[in-house]
């Protein structure tokens, strides 16, 4: 076998590698992705179930100089208070919807004995910036719902 | 070595790529198929328990199922009704038969207590139906103190896409989850 014969040899190697390792990563990084969007379904809609939990119960909040905290300010809290780990960012209090099922009309949170659904609207970014250009808003729109009827609270 | 040899490694690299490639696809879609199928599951899941938590605390069941179905759109929801059905059943204990000392807990059918069925999927209720002995196979009614009244949830989805069929015909497509919640009086009204 000629010299110049195996230097081509080891250049198809080289070449079928770096192929062969795109399309690897490509998948590997593409699991990934799929994994931690599932894992942010399911966080999310935790985090929604913990932000209804308080809802019924008709609570409102203080902040650390005694002011009270408007209750849908403190339901929006308590629903960025349980996103872990899912690369959103807290949405702003408008992304939050409240509607009372009986067709009554709906403070935000509802009150006493009403059923209410909260719809919240947020998008996921990838966490591979590669994938995000795949998706016209960005990222993968999530929207949630969770529907509790409120305690009679006074 | 020959060029006739150098021209068959070749080939055997296209060969392996082809039988490789195919697994690999294979593999891929194997792991978004069950991502999707667990996704599925937990909507099952979150939508059953969401209901019967509902019913349980007084809502109207029609009004309850209203709620978890459009929740649960696109999953379930107007634009696929044959491929999901959602049963509530209200069980309460048996009028007029004591406990002896097991109680005896049935299906209500008195109205507007009876069972509320949406959804075009041919399913039935695995309690029973109406005015009927809830299933033993279900369990723990024989346990139950007397008076007692609960709201249950059953839902069936019809899983596609069809690669399961292909992957095992003993992997049943339709999903099966229920939640059964106590009323919050505790005792039936």
């Amino acid at each position: 076998m000629s010299s110049s014969l195996l230097r081509g040899g080891k250049g198809q190697a080289v070449v079928e590698l770096t192929f062969g390792f795109l399309i690897f990563m490509s998948v590997f990084f593409a699991i990934v992705e799929f994994s931690h969007l599932l894992y942010t379904k399911v966080t999310l809609q935790n985090a929604l179930r913990s932000a209804g939990r308080y809802m019924v119960t008709g609570q409102t909040g203080v902040d650390g100089s005694g002011n009270p905290i408007p209750r849908d300010q403190m339901i929006h809290d308590v629903f960025c208070a349980n996103l872990i780990a899912v690369g959103i960012p807290c949405p702003s209090g408008s992304d939050f919807q409240y509607t009372c099922i009986d067709g009554t009309s709906c403070p935000p949170g509802g009150g006493p004995n009403q059923t209410v659904m909260v719809t919240v609207n947020v998008v996921k970014p990838a966490l591979v910036p590669f994938f995000s250009q795949f998706f016209p808003s960005g990222g993968l729109p999530f929207q949630l719902h969770t529907t509790w009827r409120n305690e009679p609270y006074a | 070595m020959s060029r006739s040899a150098v021209s068959s490694d070749k080939g055997q690299t296209l060969v392996e790529l082809t039988l490789i490639l195919p697994l690999m696809l294979l593999l891929v879609y194997g792991v978004v198929e069950v991502g999707s199928a667990i996704s599925t599951y937990l909507t099952l899941t979150h939508t059953v328990r969401e209901g019967a938590n509902l019913a349980s605390r007084g809502t109207d069941p029609d009004d309850a199922l209203d709620a978890i179905i459009a929740a649960a759109d696109p999953t379930m929801g107007a634009g696929n009704p044959g491929q999901w059905r959602i049963i509530y059943s209200r069980i309460v204990q048996e009028p007029g038969t004591p406990c002896t000392p097991e109680c005896t807990y049935i299906i209500d059918n008195i109205e507007p207590n009876g069972q509320i069925v949406r959804g075009a999927l041919a399913q039935s209720s695995k309690l029973g139906t109406e005015g009927s002995v809830v299933n033993a196979a279900v369990g723990g009614f024989n346990n139950v103190a007397p008076g007692q009244t609960f709201h249950a949830i059953e839902v069936f989805y019809d899983y596609g896409p069809d690669v399961i069929t292909f992957v095992g015909s003993g992997f049943d497509k339709i999903f099966y989850e229920r939640a059964i919640f106590t009323d919050v009086s505790g005792t039936a009204n």
